[in-house]
């Protein structure tokens, strides 16, 4: 059971004197795990931890059964793609996949035949003796996810993979990633919503540092249930509505504006009316059940 | 750790991080021959090109050893990597001060072709002074992860020795130049702790503090 | 306010810190114990006041013909063509030359001159004799022509014949001329004025380049280049505002050091009657276009390319000309960046390479205006993305995604 899952046990992490991780405690299974929060959660930090790129104040991580503290054999189980991806812009992409698979302690036949394999699932055979430095965002993403996966890593941490990335390549990339996780464990870390909608079967939202909230999707869509409401308002009040309710959704009319907002009772104004929960109105609403400032607006 | 993948790291860290350094020592060498007599030199005025201005090399050499990785978001992709980030570094410092020696050894070398009176002491010596600068300065680069700095901490001390002299005891770097012999041996220990120290440090500081 | 800002971020960047370290370090190591020994009038009937120059014929001429006719029989020339030493041999044709220019100096004819060359010649020094009507004009002028054949730069070029073969001893009368002209003339200040920046000259000719190319690649490594190229501010005015907000700070502990200075100055001289602003006067003439110029090569050359290049070409424009100078008082060229003037006082050796001081640092803070109007036209290419810097990476150019 442990050789196949990420403990995370009452850890704690520090930047100087400003806490950066606190009391985190989370299991991980094989699949899709989403990391949702705002920027500045502390997800990216988790996320090094997890990568033995930060090593942690106090508390335990065992990765597939592998202190983290073990960083060398942690490394050469998980792959790590940083939120923004760079690579020595003057290599050409097999160059650097062929490099990083040398600091993986690949050998030469394994580093071909997997860089062979990957470029092509990537997509980006084509453009393999292309330099880094000529690439576009989203190729540049893409020769980042192989290079995480290059080695066959039984984790791959992910961090915001999208962001940046056209509808299109975001779509593309998300299916990747989904592909990739049916034989490890991915943990993919994202401020957007709808990356977590459209790949995660189970998430934790993380604020200031603190596990808020664990379980599935669809848990997270049943604890709002109820609380959220469509109304029509004048345009004038906008600003009142905004100071006392946590609005998830605004689509300007003619003469008034058609909002979406959470409440725990049916809220004052005249004619609100109930809507069904989406995941970014049960994120917002799970953010609210617990004291976090999200009066105002978006995410 | 086979041979082959080290020998790969050499390769690939020669072919795209050491080319365009490696140009500018050479330049460096080829001018301190083409503007200082090097001919029929004696003992100490043969020290003068190898000490006051080949010691530049080991700067230009040295500093740049983290450079490729100054970027942090190509460092967190290597240092996710199971080889240790580190061992890279002590190879490209491994091949630089190998460079080194072979430009002062060279140099030493026409020199001796030229009728100047230079030994193994003037080799050792250069040397021992081109790697302390160097180290000086790769210290200041690895600290401060900004070459910028190492270079300029490089050129405060290389400045400091023009103005303090022998005041700087063993740690002069003109000595020879200087007249005074001893303390080569010491300089070029004193540098080689000096790496050590900084790789020593550049663990401990992904250890304990959080970057970014 | 944008200049404020951008000081703070100069002031709180490590290489200004490093900077301002390097600048009072130089002031407190170099200058401070050259200046312990307060300075007093000579007393007559001393037995030794030193030495000076003096352009005398008398005494340049015998000693110069004598230097070049030894150098010759050896056939062995020190010269300083770029500064440094260098050994010159003639070919036979030079030679040959340099064979006349001695025969109408010393009145001998070749074939004497072959003889001793042929003979002993360590026995006939002494025999050498200046030719009857020689006039130091002509003698001047066939000095002229043994410099160009020996390639200019040897001991008896123009610039070098009178300070290498008329040093003569000081007499009570030069000491106490001397000493007047530092009480007098330079009212004490301007006599240590430029002590004070042949020191600080060398180390800001080269640091602020660190500086300035260390803010420009700030920029660039915190991403800040995309979102500062958007901004309405026209690029003249960000750049010559970062230019100036360079230099402002980098004068800082320049000046703060000039205060030491002066107190220092004054605590050795109480009493006497000084002038307390010609000090910062020599700063901002002498110094200010050297802080000039490094920030601006580091301005440009970051632009243009790369940190590195910025910081290696004024690394070799500085370490050649402070290398190459071949004596620290008195000469100063028309491009000489560091300016030299290794003594106390010495005014008269100072003054008479005033006009070309001035030229020489006029020239300076041109060169650096133009360099900052270069960059201002860089920036702005860049801005509108039609440059892009060279050897550099190019940032994700999301245009062409096209997965």
């Amino acid at each position: 059971m442990e050789e196949n899952c990420i403990i995370i046990d009452h850890v704690n992490q520090f930047y100087g004197r400003k806490q950066a991780l606190k009391d985190v405690t989370l299991t991980i299974h094989q699949g899709m795990f989403g990391l949702l929060g705002r920027n500045g959660a502390g997800k990216t930090t988790l996320m090094k931890t997890l990568a033995a790129l930060h090593e942690k104040k106090s508390g335990e991580i065992s990765i597939c059964g592998i202190p983290v503290e073990n960083a060398k054999t942690v490394r050469s189980i998980t792959g790590y793609l940083p939120q923004d991806f760079s690579m020595y812009p003057n290599m050409t992409v097999s160059e650097s996949l062929d490099y990083l698979g040398v600091l993986s302690g690949m050998n030469s036949g394994l580093r071909k035949k997997r860089m062979d394999m990957l470029l092509k699932r990537v997509n980006l055979s084509e453009d393999r003796h292309k330099k880094v430095r000529a690439l576009s965002g989203g190729m540049r993403r893409r020769l980042g996810i192989a290079q995480a996966l290059l080695h066959d890593p039984k984790v791959l941490i992910v961090d915001e993979p999208t962001a940046g990335l056209d509808p299109e390549e975001r779509i593309r990339f998300r299916n990747l990633l989904c592909e990739v996780a049916e034989e490890r464990i991915v943990i993919l870390s994202t401020h957007i919503v709808g990356d977590i909608e459209a790949t995660c079967e189970d998430i934790a939202i993380m604020n200031e540092g603190r596990i808020l909230w664990r379980g599935t999707v669809a848990e997270l869509i049943g604890e709002a249930e109820g609380r959220v409401y469509t109304i029509n308002v004048p345009k004038s009040s906008l600003s009142d509505i905004k100071k006392e309710y946590v609005v998830t959704g605004m689509l300007t009319q003619k003469d008034f504006v058609t909002i979406r907002l959470l409440s725990n009772g049916r809220p004052e104004p005249e004619g609100a009316a109930k809507a069904a929960p989406n995941v970014e109105d049960a994120y917002m609403y799970c953010l609210m059940r617990h004291g976090c400032d999200v009066k105002g607006g978006e995410l | 750790m086979d041979f082959s993948a080290f020998r790969k790291i050499l390769t690939v860290n020669l072919k795209h991080n050491f080319f365009v350094h490696m140009g500018i020592a050479v330049l460096i060498t080829g001018l301190t021959g083409i503007l200082c007599n090097i001919t029929a030199l004696d003992y100490r005025s043969a020290a003068k090109p190898i000490e006051t201005f080949l010691c530049l090399t080991g700067p230009v050499l040295l500093v740049p050893v983290c450079l490729p990785e100054q970027n942090e978001n190509i460092r967190d992709v290597i240092c996710s990597k199971r080889m240790d980030y580190l061992f890279v570094c002590a190879i490209r410092v491994i091949y630089s001060a190998f460079f080194l020696a072979v430009l002062i050894g060279g140099f030493a070398a026409v020199m001796r072709c030229c009728e100047s009176n230079v030994t193994t002491a003037h080799f050792v010596g250069g040397f021992a002074s081109a790697l302390f600068l160097g180290a000086i300065g790769f210290a200041a680069a690895a600290l401060s992860q900004n070459v910028t700095v190492g270079y300029m901490a490089a050129l405060i001390y290389y400045l400091g020795n023009m103005g303090l002299k022998d005041k700087l005891g063993k740690f002069f770097l003109f000595s020879m130049y200087a007249g005074k012999d001893d303390g080569k041996g010491l300089l070029l220990l004193a540098a080689v702790v000096l790496i050590v120290v900084v790789f020593g440090m550049m663990r401990l500081r992904r250890k304990f503090s959080v970057l970014n | 306010m944008l200049f404020l800002k951008e000081i703070k971020k100069v002031v709180f960047s490590l290489t200004f810190l490093l900077y301002f370290a390097a600048v009072l370090a130089m002031y407190f190591t170099q200058f401070v114990p050259d200046c312990e020994m307060v300075i007093i009038r000579p007393q007559p009937g001393r037995e030794s006041y030193g030495t000076t120059v003096k352009e005398i014929p008398e005494i340049i001429m015998p000693k110069a013909i004598d230097a070049l006719v030894t150098e010759y029989l050896y056939d062995s020339f020190e010269a300083y063509p770029f500064g440094f030493y260098k050994e010159v041999k003639l070919n036979e044709k030079k030679k040959a030359k340099m064979q006349e220019i001695i025969c109408e100096l010393t009145g001998l004819a070749g074939e004497e001159l072959d003889a001793i060359t042929d003979f002993d010649r360590e026995a006939v020094f002494f025999e050498i004799k200046i030719s009857d009507n020689l006039t130091y004009e002509r003698f001047r002028e066939l000095m002229r022509q043994a410099d160009a054949i020996i390639g200019g730069g040897s001991r008896y070029s123009d610039d070098n014949i009178v300070r290498n073969f008329s040093v003569v001893p000081g007499t009570y009368e030069d000491a106490l001329a001397e000493y007047n002209e530092i009480f007098e003339k330079d009212q004490i200040t301007g006599a240590y004025a430029r002590l004070f920046c042949d020191y600080l000259g060398i180390v800001v000719a080269i640091l602020p380049v660190f500086v300035a190319a260390a803010l420009v690649a700030f920029d660039r490594r915190s991403r800040m280049e995309q979102l500062i190229y958007t901004r309405k501010i026209s690029s003249a005015k960000l750049i010559s505002l970062r230019y100036l907000a360079l230099c402002v700070t980098m004068m800082i502990p320049v000046v703060l050091a000039a205060i030491f200075a002066q107190m220092h100055i004054a605590s050795l001289y109480s009493g006497y009657e000084m002038n307390h602003w010609i000090l910062f006067g020599y700063v901002l003439v002498w110094l200010m276009p050297n802080i000039m110029t490094a920030a601006a090569v580091g301005m440009l050359l970051t632009e243009l390319a790369s940190p590195l290049l910025a910081v290696f070409t004024q690394g070799a424009w500085w370490i050649l000309g402070i290398s190459s100078q071949n004596g620290l008082v008195g000469i100063i060229g028309n491009f000489t960046l560091v300016v030299r003037h290794n003594t106390i006082g010495k005014r008269a050796l100072f003054l008479a390479e005033r006009n070309v001081f001035i030229r020489n640092r006029i020239f300076y803070t041109l060169l650096s205006i133009l360099m900052v109007l270069l960059t201002i036209m860089i920036y702005e290419k860049k801005r509108r993305g039609s440059f892009h810097g060279f050897f550099r990476i190019q940032k994700n150019s999301d245009g062409q995604s096209k997965a």
